[in-house]
């Protein structure tokens, strides 16, 4: 169905972002790989992303049911669903793959309406698309995707966002059309037919005790010296408002804090790696070959972990979503780091794994 | 406070779009038409308050500081400014009528008019992009607060990442410069603002031909 015997591919500013690439996807595949392996570069090949859109050198070919990547037949739905918006409303949102195949409004709706039927996501059809939680944002693209009638969909980390019962509600749709999902939620693998691993092996972090100290905060969470927290709760709950109305008290309290929003760019104002965080965390956190790097030229995943390293100068730490976009050993890692040098974070997250390993869960 | 007023003055209302383009195109026109007259400027400017019931003062908040240097200018120059800072307080309100209808019926007004649907589908990727960039400019200005130029690199750089992203999803989703509206029946307030516009738009020409 998807063919690729790609020798070597090569973005526009001359990094390398696959080599000796060749395997068939029969559909329904979930593809894992360490963060910055190149899977997101695979995905965009299918659709012809790479290189028709984003240029580069592609040594090799992709075929998909024999035929050149394009949109027309793959509907790929990226990492964050913020980037995917189109339409100011849900409805239209989602309806947008259609109008742009010349189907008529009243048609397409209708469509529209019956995958947000099954998805679950009927009741946000008459909201703003800016209103949305990410969660509810990537739950709406996928239901853009579902609706594209595209011979293939494929996405790029769509769990990342989502709680485990919105990310099974995902998978039992998508069961019904040829899928390639790539995702470092490995609990969902068990789902797919088959499942391609870029290059991900497994290590093993233990990580420390830590006794808990004085308490260094009290407004709508009380949190202690080397506390770590985990704030959980379905897509839309609030968590991110909630972290930043701590945010905004504990500027107020003149605390040492750093929150770390979803999207990392925002943190990162300098032009290389090398000025946002200083080596040796840098070689903590797996990021030393990039500190020549410009932060804005890295992948999502690597960026998310540059902006968390910085954010480590500080006492306190509010971290959303943490773990989206970063390989499974980065959760551990990420934990152990925390605990090791002695911080208290409140963390806003659906992964599972991160929040057992927290001292206390609040549920929103 | 101007993030704020502009997200607020953007939220869709409940008139029917082709009146509320029309009456925001009329309003605009008699400003011009009636050579920024006093009595136009500020009736372009209040007919919108009246129907967006103050909403669109948000909107005209956003832009205080034009307002605050067009009124330094008419401090130095005189009554010149003075009108032309009207005139463009009325533009401003007169065009806040387009977000008193709902964006997708904006589109369906636009493709009623027959403008291109080039323009069209453009016009509403671009009314679709505003929101999340008013929303980074927040969680950007949140998180540098007390550095305008830490603030204005990390804005900068997002909204150009944010560029490129758009340009590929909007590749991802098999563009083709189709737009998707809505059209309705008007009800009688949407009729009562057409009326109102194009009797200030007559009385803006008899002004302007009476001089």
């Amino acid at each position: 169905m998807i063919e690729f015997s790609v020798k070597m591919y090569v973005y526009p500013n001359g990094n390398v972002g696959l080599r000796d690439f060749k395997s068939t996807f029969e559909g329904c595949e979930f593809i894992i790989g360490s963060t910055g392996s190149g899977k997101s570069t695979i995905l965009k090949m299918i659709n012809g992303l790479i290189p028709h859109f984003v240029g580069g050198n592609l040594e090799g070919h992709v075929r998909v049911f024999g035929q050149k990547p394009s949109p027309e037949i793959v509907f790929f739905v990226k990492q964050n669903p913020e980037e995917m918006i189109t339409s100011t409303e849900v409805a239209d949102e989602i309806l947008f793959p259609l109008i742009q195949l010349g189907v008529s409004r009243s048609e397409a709706k209708k469509e529209a309406e019956e995958v947000c039927e099954e998805l679950g996501i009927a009741g946000l059809l008459e909201r703003k698309t800016y209103e949305l939680s990410t969660g509810e944002l990537q739950l709406v693209e996928i239901a853009s995707a579902i609706v594209s009638k595209a011979k293939v969909l494929v996405f790029d980390e769509p769990f990342a966002n989502l709680s485990r019962k919105n990310a099974m509600r995902v998978i039992r749709i998508i069961k019904d059309y040829p899928h390639v999902v790539s995702d470092h939620r490995l609990e969902f693998s068990k789902y797919f037919e088959r499942t391609v691993n870029i290059g991900l092996e497994i290590e093993d972090v233990e990580i420390p005790e830590v006794e808990l100290g004085e308490l260094i905060y009290e407004g709508e969470i009380e949190l202690r010296e080397g506390e770590l927290i985990a704030l959980v709760g379905e897509n839309g709950a609030g968590k991110t408002m909630m972290l930043k109305r701590m945010a905004s008290d504990m500027r107020g309290q003149g605390l040492d804090f750093s929150i770390v929003l979803q999207n990392p760019s925002y943190h990162l104002v300098e032009d290389s790696v090398g000025k946002e965080v200083d080596s040796a965390i840098a070689k903590e956190f797996g990021i030393e070959k990039l500190l020549s790097r410009h932060p804005q030229s890295l992948s999502g995943g690597q960026m998310k972990r540059v902006a968390i390293a910085k954010a480590f100068k500080s006492k306190i730490l509010l971290l959303d979503e943490p773990t989206a976009g970063q390989d499974c050993n980065f959760r551990k890692r990420l934990i152990y780091l925390l605990r090791k040098h002695g911080k208290s974070a409140i963390i806003a997250t659906h992964d599972s794994e991160v929040a057992e390993h927290c001292d206390r869960k609040m549920e929103l | 406070m101007i993030v704020e007023s502009l997200k607020e003055g953007l939220r869709g209302g409940e008139r029917e779009g082709r009146c509320a383009l029309l009456s925001a195109s009329l309003l605009s026109v008699s400003v011009y038409a009636s050579g920024m007259a006093f009595e136009i400027s500020l009736t372009a400017t209040f007919v919108p308050l009246l129907v967006t019931k103050s909403r669109s003062l948000k909107l005209l908040k956003a832009f205080l500081p034009f307002y605050i240097l067009f009124a330094v200018t008419a401090f130095f120059v005189g009554i010149t400014a003075l009108k032309s800072l009207l005139a463009f307080l009325a533009i401003i309100s007169a065009g806040s009528l387009v977000f008193s209808s709902q964006p997708s019926e904006i589109i369906g007004a636009l493709k009623f008019f027959k403008f291109p649907e080039k323009l069209v589908s453009l016009l509403q990727i671009a009314l679709s992009i505003l929101p999340v960039i008013v929303s980074d400019f927040e969680n950007v200005k949140n998180i540098y607060c007390r550095s305008y130029y830490r603030l204005l690199k990390a804005f900068v750089s997002t909204a150009i990442l944010r560029a490129v992203s758009f340009s590929e999803s909007l590749y991802s989703k098999n563009f083709r410069y189709k737009a998707a509206g809505k059209t309705r029946k008007p009800g009688k307030a949407d009729y009562l603002l057409l009326v109102v516009s194009i009797f200030v738009l007559i009385y803006a020409m008899s002004l302007e031909v009476s001089t």
